[in-house]
């Protein structure tokens, strides 16, 4: 996509009144979404989490216990996968689409399309040099991908912290006085 | 025995599956199989912690990895600006850092005389120089890389925990399994026990 068909899209989508069907509105519902990871699980209607409380309740545990662990595993899952995905995330760049623009008045300028001014190169020079600073600031993808990674410790922290105590609570069943005389 | 207890396990697993990870060298699928080998009564649940373990693991070196590359990158960056003055065109990669503290004292020499000649350097005359500028430098994510690793070993020593409770927890089924088969036995043993009547 050239530059001036990226303007004339962002030109066009400042006209729209937004989406209109039930399913655009779920869409973009959810644009201000990170990662999700704070919202409950919806396990009614995940077959993974059924299939897997089928085969957990057939190994003998009661509904209970196999509902409790396959609902905390699949927790730590959400949580995982949204890790595995910041790690392979793009990085992020600052200012991309406005130096893109310059470089291309830069070009026409070259070719001798237009003049840029006096005034208007510094004003670029200031430009560049402030989105440089920014992009310095934001760090090389490893760096990035280092900081997005160090935000879902909390939330590796909870859901492992939620196994290990279903599974406790399991454990504890064994101070039942039936099984313990045995 | 030990490939029939994983044959047996990845039976159990691979309809099951609940971790999808993008890694091409393979290295989590070992780590996994090795687990499973190890398990001594695999079943739906232990082997679903065994996956949670291994891609522990598997992101615990990850970070480690990462953790490197940030003081190897970092170190570049610093030499390279230090040799220019612009951390944009780059002389000094993270490999050549790496290959320098394997002990490649040739490639040292050589950065360290760019370091000497180079005009307007502020940083550091030396790759050591460089390399503890860069160690203050990137400390922040050192020490968020380290709270990573720090995270991964809790969640396998926590997931390890877990599989121990689940593993007791069949184990007391299977005494209690025996328990009523030797009661049975014994029952039995007394009706038909010819000197009891």
């Amino acid at each position: 996509m050239t530059q001036k068909q990226a303007r004339a899209n962002r030109e066009n989508a400042k006209k729209s009144t937004g989406p209109r069907t039930r399913s655009g509105k779920g869409r973009s519902s959810q644009n201000s979404i990170r990662h999700g990871l704070n919202q409950a699980l919806d396990l009614e209607h995940d077959n993974r989490f059924i299939v897997l409380l089928r085969l957990v309740k057939g190994d003998g545990y009661s509904h209970d216990e196999a509902y409790s662990i396959v609902s905390a595993i699949l927790d730590h899952r959400r949580v995982m996968q949204a890790c595995d995905q910041q790690y392979h995330a793009p990085k992020e760049v600052f200012g991309r689409a406005e130096v893109g623009m310059i470089r291309e008045l830069e070009g026409d300028a070259e070719l001798g399309r237009i003049t840029i001014g006096y005034n208007d190169r510094l004003s670029i020079g200031r430009f560049k040099a402030r989105v440089g600073r920014i992009n310095e600031g934001l760090g090389s993808a490893l760096v990035q991908r280092v900081r997005r990674l160090g935000k879902l410790i909390r939330y590796q922290r909870r859901s492992v912290a939620q196994i290990h105590r279903t599974t406790r609570e399991i454990k504890n069943d064994k101070t039942n006085p039936f099984i313990s005389k045995l | 025995m030990a490939e029939d207890k994983l044959k047996q396990s990845l039976a159990i697993l691979n309809p099951i599956r609940t971790v999808r990870l993008k890694d091409k060298t393979g290295n989590f699928e070992a780590i996994l199989q090795g687990l499973l080998s190890d398990l001594e009564t695999p079943n739906t649940l232990s082997v679903l912690l065994c996956e949670q373990i291994a891609e522990s693991i598997f992101w615990m070196r990850r970070h480690v990895e990462d953790k490197e590359l940030i003081l190897l990158e970092a170190t570049a960056e610093k030499i390279d600006k230090a040799q220019s003055g612009y951390g944009s065109d780059r002389a000094c990669t993270a490999n050549d850092v790496k290959q320098v503290l394997l002990g490649d004292e040739a490639l040292k020499r050589k950065i360290n005389n760019k370091l000497k000649k180079a005009r307007s350097n502020t940083i550091a005359t030396s790759f050591d120089g460089c390399r503890a500028k860069a160690f203050v430098s990137c400390a922040r994510e050192v020490r968020i890389a380290d709270d990573l690793i720090q995270r991964q070993m809790l969640n396998i020593r926590h997931l390890q925990r877990s599989l121990d409770a689940i593993d007791m927890k069949s184990r007391i089924i299977r005494r209690m399994d025996l328990e009523l088969e030797r009661v049975e036995r014994d029952l039995t043993a007394l009706e038909h026990d010819p000197e009891a009547g």
